[in-house]
């Protein structure tokens, strides 16, 4: 495919990366974990996110400067984020960073919520190893996919990860056109995170994750 | 002041440590201010009645419901206790 | 107006129509329209009844606002108890009077003071709204949430009608949050809303419908059937109550997602449960979850100084009151307590959080896995007899033929077709346990979900069972 781009995300396509974040957060159904666990709606959930993301906190998956984006014709189609993970200065964990941007962003009723419904998603909260290079939120537009772009994203993450010798991603088991796009980019899967709360699948997109990882040659950046 | 408060603080964390191992039967967690019962293996809503009342009894304090249903993690259960525990 | 009926269709596909064409970008004109159809939906059968929810309702919404309004003291305690006794009142009264008077009738006709039976209509719904009412209550006197400011939204909530007549008991800091604004039309929601549907309707009038006819015989006539039959009966009974109560709640979701609107799920596939506990949080959610939050909870709480016995009280009386919630019979109080006592050992013993027996994504359970499912479903479909028999002798008499009746089988009454669709419902729903319901399949290939749409259309189609069969939980 000609004239495509691949770039840093600025804060002008923030708005396309609510709509990667949100997409990718439902994998294909209707469940948006953001807003089921948050006892808050998709649309409230938008709103929301784009101001995390004007809070500008690198280093977690909801930092614009983390994204990597795919332009056609000017047009941003597709975006992936990926950030070395405890890379900052406090070597905060990104899960950390995340907590406080929602516990700051969303309202306190819907924090309130949250503490009912957090006994569902323990199990499949996946541990992310320090310094290495943490690849989230893979999205493309329906009507640009196939052609590879999100393998493109990926490799130029992989290329552009400074110091970090092993890359992971995380997926919902059950989601194969994910799985196998990241195993043609290399990736194994090295462990699966099941909920052991039935009530699991009344508020995510499924009960079990699993995590994939790849090296990354430091010569060739892939 | 501050040293004291210091040792204070540390002092109501050992106790409050003690209390949840003394419950749990197991000592594999941190007592960061942001821990929650999700991030410690077996504190589910059974124990979670029993570490409370443990508390309870530890620092010779009563909760409400109230109370309890708005703790948000560690952090918030050290400070309603320390506020439990200030004189009037 | 039950939901495997021609006339719902026609209805829903009316109000689907006007709700986005009308109400458009206006929440106001929206939630009208809602609630407008949820009155004709209720009127239709219930015009008294609707008349008293309507009141209901708007006096709860009014000392909801009240309690919030005033500082911890007993003023807020008092209006909080008085909703409290409004809404619980009212369900007492409408559903255990008979039971009580009868009791008191039986009392004293022993004593040799004859009265007549109380007969009393009961509401429709009104186990699951007064639910919803009180939960409400008691979350805003808790702080839980803010109390409803725009009385139209929490009519609207009370009454939306997809879950009027048997569930979800639906929280209202869930609910009223999507009603707040206006929904714009999401064609995947859409889309998923209808699959759940027809998922639904196979489970409720190709399984439920067709066990029926099965369960039926083998409970009214238990005497003359063997102990095989006897003991299919009663499994049948379980999965019969399953594809009926799920199916009624997945058209209700279904339903609800064509309006935009996401209920919480009931059922997490109960069947493959594996010990009494995982049972409880997979079946009937909204209400195991309601009595956990508003019985079990506050009263551990209260009896938390009592040690273990207060932790055994507390499950009992919960277990107790989910019995009795099912109605005004020994039945369910034995239900009740029986229920309580497998549970009370897990909880002694150790907690309830176990390790997962196995993925969702395995195909193939372990010997061990399938064992526990085995038993669990065993000894629940078991219990659950009790609440399909109509008396205790008759539940002890399908126990006692269960163990001692001479004959095994009588092979006519065993509906071999029947098996094959029980079979392809759980082989559907054991592959699809880690999603939402059995027809979730935007994920699968293109061929996949046309053969799915088709294989159910065509089941419903010849199996199908429309003969207007009421649905269980409705009696509820």
């Amino acid at each position: 495919m000609e004239n495509v781009v691949v770039r840093r995300a600025v804060a002008g396509d923030n708005a396309f990366l609510v709509e990667a974040i949100i997409s990718a957060e439902k994998s294909n159904t209707s469940r948006l974990g953001l807003a089921t666990l948050f006892g808050s709606t998709e649309e409230e959930v938008r709103v929301l996110v784009e101001q995390m993301l004007e809070e500008e906190v690198d280093g977690c998956e909801f930092a614009t400067s983390s994204f990597l984006v795919a332009e056609v014709d000017g047009k941003a189609v597709a975006a992936v984020a990926g950030w070395i993970e405890g890379a900052g200065e406090d070597e905060m964990p990104s899960a950390l960073l995340k907590a406080n941007l929602i516990g700051y962003t969303f309202p306190a009723e819907r924090m309130q919520q949250l503490r009912t419904n957090a006994a569902v998603i323990t199990g499949i909260q996946i541990p992310r190893e320090k310094d290495s290079l943490q690849i989230e939120y893979v999205h493309v537009d329906p009507a640009y996919r196939g052609k590879g772009l999100a393998g493109r994203l990926i490799s130029a993450h992989l290329a552009s990860a400074a110091r970090a010798t092993k890359a992971q991603v995380q997926a919902f088991a059950d989601n194969a056109v994910a799985i196998g796009l990241y195993e043609r980019l290399g990736f194994r899967i090295v462990r699966t995170f099941a909920s052991s709360d039935p009530r699991t699948i009344l508020f995510m997109p499924y009960t079990e994750k699993v995590l994939m990882e790849r090296d990354i040659d430091q010569d060739h950046g892939t | 002041m501050t040293s004291t408060k210091t040792m204070e603080l540390e002092e109501l964390r050992g106790r409050i440590r003690r209390t949840v191992i003394a419950v749990l039967g197991h000592d594999r967690f941190e007592m960061r201010d942001d821990l929650t019962a999700r991030d410690v293996e077996g504190w589910d809503s059974l124990t979670h009645m029993s570490i409370i009342t443990g508390l309870e009894k530890e620092f010779g304090v009563r909760f409400k419901l109230k109370e309890i249903n708005k703790l948000k993690n560690m952090g918030s259960l050290i400070e309603l206790i320390r506020s439990k525990l200030e004189p009037t | 107006m039950l939901f495997n009926s021609a006339g719902f269709f026609l209805f829903m596909l009316a109000v689907w129509a006007v709700h986005w064409a009308v109400g458009r970008r206006s929440a106001l004109r929206q939630n009208l329209i809602l609630l407008a159809a949820s009155a004709v939906f209720y009127g239709l059968v219930d015009m008294r009844g609707l008349v008293m929810l309507l009141v209901g309702a708007v006096i709860n919404w009014a000392i909801a606002l009240r309690i919030a309004s005033l500082p911890e003291g007993r003023a807020r305690s008092r209006w909080f108890w008085a909703g409290i006794t409004l809404d619980l009142g009212l369900l007492v009264w409408f559903k255990y009077a008979g039971f009580l008077v009868e009791g008191l009738a039986d009392l004293l006709a022993r004593v040799g003071l004859g009265t007549g039976t109380l007969e009393i209509l009961l509401p429709l719904g009104i186990s699951f709204y007064t639910f919803q009412m009180l939960g409400y209550l008691m979350d805003v006197h808790h702080e839980e949430i803010e109390p409803c400011r725009d009385g139209l939204h929490f009519v609207t909530y009370v009454l939306f009608f997809p879950k009027m007549l048997a569930g979800p008991i639906e929280r209202a800091q869930h609910f009223l949050p999507q009603i707040a604004g206006p929904r714009s039309p999401d064609p995947e929601l859409m889309t998923d809303g209808l699959r759940q549907i027809l998922w639904g309707l196979f489970a409720k009038a190709v399984i439920a419908d067709n066990l029926a006819v099965f369960v039926d015989e083998v409970f009214d006539h238990h005497t003359t059937h063997g102990k095989g039959t006897l003991l299919l009966g009663t499994m049948g009974y379980l999965v019969q109550l399953y594809g009926d109560f799920s199916g009624y709640s997945n058209i209700a979701l279904g339903v609800s997602k064509l309006l935009g609107i996401r209920m919480m799920g009931n059922f997490a596939y109960p069947l493959f449960g594996t010990s009494v506990g995982d049972f409880w949080r997979r079946w009937h959610i909204s209400l195991s979850s309601w009595m956990m939050d508003y019985v079990f909870t506050p009263l551990s709480f209260l009896l938390r100084d009592r040690g273990r016995a207060g932790l055994v009280i507390s499950i009992s009386v919960t277990f107790l009151a989910v019995g009795l919630w099912h109605g005004a019979s020994w039945n369910y109080v034995v239900f009740g307590v029986l229920q309580s006592a497998y549970f009370i050992p897990i909880a002694l013993r150790q907690r309830i959080t176990q390790a997962p027996v196995a993925g969702n994504i395995t195909l193939i359970p372990g010997w061990g896995h399938l064992w526990r499912m085995g038993l669990l479903f065993l000894l629940m479909s078991l219990t659950f007899a009790l609440l399909r028999a109509t008396t205790l002798e008759q539940t002890a008499g399908i126990l006692k033929g269960i163990l001692t009746s001479p004959r095994v089988f009588i092979t006519e009454s065993l509906p071999v077709p029947l098996c094959l669709l029980v079979l392809g419902l759980l082989g559907v729903e054991w592959v699809q346990r880690g999603r939402e319901h059995g027809l979730e399949v935007a994920r699968l290939p293109a061929w996949v979900r046309r053969s799915a749409y088709s294989g159910v259309v065509l089941a419903i189609f010849f199996f199908g069972r429309f003969a207007q069969e009421e649905y269980i939980y409705i009696q509820f």
